[in-house]
């Protein structure tokens, strides 16, 4: 299913109330550059449902603030917590938003496209 | 002075080279040739290893075994300072000895030496068991050579400075997960 990200809390929340009770993943992916320039992100939502054992997923794309689902679903708070330290992507209304996987003073966003770092690995003489 | 001092020098180092019990730090892929050197077919303790230490504190040796990120940093560092003189330390694998497959990564401490006085560097991706007990066998070879005399400046290579000032260092950040900062 592909849902704008304005619409995905209520989506959510209504797929919860019939059965969808656990969110097993949050994975996210860069397709930036956009037509017009942009950055512009790929979120997947993956939903279970226990009792018919029936599997759901959810896409969206995202250009750089979209609301947490963290109310919802507990385990999502540590999911956007890392999708924020790699991404970037901002979630709203989030209890605890902050770098989970690096160091605190890490400058950048590791998992981005345009992320460039000073190490290169040594030429090698063949 | 040597000749005074020689034979007390042999009697140590013959205890302190065959009785060396590591301590369990194993964090990668190396860990599990770690184990496989403990157990029945390469065996670990007719070298003088008899037992794996689970406390810092008991424990004479440090053979680091995997990767190092720059949130685990802080705590192998907290873990060899209370260790008890005389501790050595060896470098297992190429991710301790300087980095390994990891040699561009943005979170990966590209060797131990930097954090930490190293003995013995062990290249191997992982290396075999008979490797580690080549190691550990250069290792007492290089203890057998030590001298009362010399202690000092032993001391002063293994000194580094204690946690309250790594602190201080730019670029270095401990965090206490569910723990009260001291």
């Amino acid at each position: 299913m592909k849902i704008e990200s304005s619409k995905t809390f209520e989506t959510l929340k209504t797929l919860k109330n019939t059965g969808y009770v656990t969110l097993i993943s949050l994975a996210a992916e860069d397709l930036s550059p956009n037509l017009e320039g942009e950055s512009e992100f790929l979120l997947t939502y993956t939903l279970y449902n226990p009792v018919t054992k029936a599997f759901e997923e959810i896409e969206t794309t995202v250009n750089s603030e979209i609301h947490s689902v963290s109310s919802l679903f507990k385990s999502a708070n540590y999911d956007e917590c890392e999708i924020y330290d790699l991404f970037g992507i901002k979630f709203k209304n989030h209890p605890n938003l902050k770098r989970i996987f690096l160091d605190e003073n890490f400058e950048g966003h590791p998992l981005k496209n345009d992320y460039k770092q000073d190490k290169t690995l040594p030429e090698r003489e063949i | 002075m040597n000749v005074i001092v020689s034979s007390v020098d042999k009697i140590l180092n013959f205890g302190k080279s065959n009785s060396l019990w590591p301590l369990t730090f194993a964090t990668s892929c190396c860990g599990i040739e770690l184990i496989h050197t403990a157990l029945a077919d390469f065996d670990i303790a007719r070298f003088g290893s008899e037992v794996f230490r689970g406390s810092p504190r008991q424990a004479d040796l440090l053979i680091c075994a995997g990767t190092i990120t720059a949130k685990m940093a802080p705590c192998l560092v907290n873990l060899y300072n209370q260790m008890a003189e005389p501790k050595y330390v060896i470098a297992m694998g190429a991710c301790a000895c300087s980095g390994g497959m990891f040699s561009d990564s943005y979170n990966v401490i590209q060797g131990i030496d930097r954090i930490l006085p190293v003995d013995i560097y062990l290249p191997g991706c992982p290396p075999k068991p008979e490797a580690l007990i080549d190691a550990l066998i250069k290792l007492q070879k290089g203890i057998k050579n030590e001298s009362i005399l010399k202690r000092k400046e032993e001391l002063k290579r293994h000194s580094i400075p204690f946690l309250d000032d790594i602190e201080n260092v730019e670029g270095l950040n401990i965090e206490y997960f569910g723990v009260d900062k001291p």
